[in-house]
């Protein structure tokens, strides 16, 4: 298994879910901007791998995922770290340079950050409060929403992962487009889910992905599964919508539902090329 | 508000609490190399699955993962489950397993299959740990379905 997979793959994590994590809209903008920037390493070196036909995955010891801290200047400095220790595992070529590049230039801003104090706030993501400020929430609607966002913030996040590596092993440029859309909607509900889980104080990390659900064989079922899962992800979102008895939440959770019916028919665009072409892995 | 009402409340609560530190920090969650056994709980109407690996020492379960496709539940109740029987005997978490099964008509009918998911993985595990003493050591995994089928909320019969 290649380990500086896991250690970018550990890197992004704590730099994504640190970014939720943080209060401040501009600090959340700029570490966000960062933990992008390393989806993207991640998925030039997923490519490299799987062209070199190394092995990966992202089922691992979740022990190095270091992002809970008490205040931002505590996750300032275990972000740093993390950016310092694996400059160590990389290699000397032109994607490799472009990391360090851009890993340097992220300590130095971490680095300006630090020295402004007012940059330094408590975080409130782990306090299990259940309350979304700004909103009038019963419990009932609190204990709904708290049910849906810890269900769905997984299975975007789980897209997120299975589409891209799908992505690494297709050379087909249809079903790229379509694994490439579906990633960018799937990091925009991811988003908007683990933000509010923040606010609401139980911000939490993405269990590990079994890797049966992403090394699958058969693209034609995973796309029939992906399909139905994405209805029943609909459902979800109507009966929320109905259940947090909130005008500004109900139109979110219907504008997330009707975002998930264009999934579904790029889903079945993706199953439509299939019935033509043999799924096209890299290995074949 | 009744003392006994505020009781119920804080009990629900602290219940409640419990339930979502489960949600964000589930135990013993993750697959394990090495394993000295693998059980599957499989539910055969829409392909969820528990994987269980335990690590033995004689009778004793030295350490004790779980990994799962499946809902927030199943992830809940695994959590639960597994912190129970590690460092118990072979044979205490076959009796806990074995009354959880025993028990789950008391389960809301939404979360039966979870449990019984978490329990068969458990079981199978069993299984495929006495294979592999008895020299069967090609069998990676032990299987077992269970027999109660998932029902979202929405779509629970009648009883």
């Amino acid at each position: 298994m290649n380990k500086l997979f896991q250690k970018k793959h550990e890197l992004f994590l704590s730099m994504l879910f640190g970014a939720f994590s943080i209060s401040n809209d501009d600090l959340f903008d700029i570490l966000y901007d960062f933990a992008f920037i390393e989806y993207r390493h991640l998925n030039w070196l997923g490519t490299k791998l799987a062209e070199e036909k190394q092995e990966f995955n992202f089922d691992y010891e979740r022990a190095n995922v270091k992002f809970e801290a008490k205040d931002n200047f505590e996750l300032f400095t275990l972000l740093k770290k993390q950016l310092e220790d694996i400059r160590e595992s990389y290699q000397s070529d032109g994607m490799f340079d472009r990391f360090v590049a851009d890993e340097e230039y992220f300590i130095q801003k971490i680095d300006v950050l630090l020295k402004n104090e007012k940059n330094n706030q408590p975080i409130t993501a782990f306090s299990k409060k259940r309350v979304l400020e700004g909103y009038e929430l019963d419990k009932t609607s609190t204990d709904a929403l708290t049910q849906f966002l810890f269900e769905e913030t997984y299975k975007e996040y789980e897209l997120v992962m299975v589409y891209s590596y799908s992505n690494f092993y297709t050379d087909s440029k249809v079903l790229s487009n379509i694994f490439i859309d579906l990633i960018y909607e799937s990091f925009f509900h991811l988003k908007s889910f683990a933000r509010m889980l923040s606010r609401m104080g139980i911000l939490y990390l993405p269990r590990q992905i079994v890797q049966s659900v992403y090394k699958f064989d058969d693209l034609k079922q995973f796309l029939l599964d992906g399909i139905e899962e994405e209805k029943m992800a609909k459902e979800e979102c109507i009966k929320l919508s109905q259940a947090v008895k909130n005008e500004e939440l109900s139109n979110f959770f219907n504008f997330i539902n009707n975002q998930e019916n264009y999934h579904i028919e790029l889903m079945q665009k993706a199953l439509k090329y299939t019935l033509y072409k043999k799924w096209p892995t890299k290995e074949a | 508000m009744s003392e006994e009402k505020q009781y119920d409340e804080a009990k629900i609560q602290e219940l409640k609490d419990e339930y979502i530190d489960h949600m964000m920090n589930p135990r013993n969650y993750g697959r394990m190399e090495n394993e000295d056994a693998l059980g599957v709980g499989k539910n055969p109407f829409n392909n969820e699955l528990v994987n269980l690996y335990l690590k033995v020492d004689r009778d004793t379960i030295k350490d004790i993962k779980f990994e799962c496709i499946g809902c927030m539940s199943t992830v809940v109740t695994g959590s639960i489950f597994t912190d129970m029987i590690k460092g118990e005997t072979l044979q205490e978490a076959l009796d806990v397993a074995n009354e959880f099964i025993a028990n789950l008509d008391n389960v809301p009918l939404e979360q039966r299959a979870c449990g019984e998911m978490v329990a068969k993985a458990y079981l199978a595990s069993y299984e495929n740990l006495m294979h592999r003493r008895a020299g069967n050591s090609d069998e990676k995994e032990y299987i077992l379905e269970i027999s109660n089928d998932c029902y979202p909320q929405e779509e629970l019969p009648n009883e």
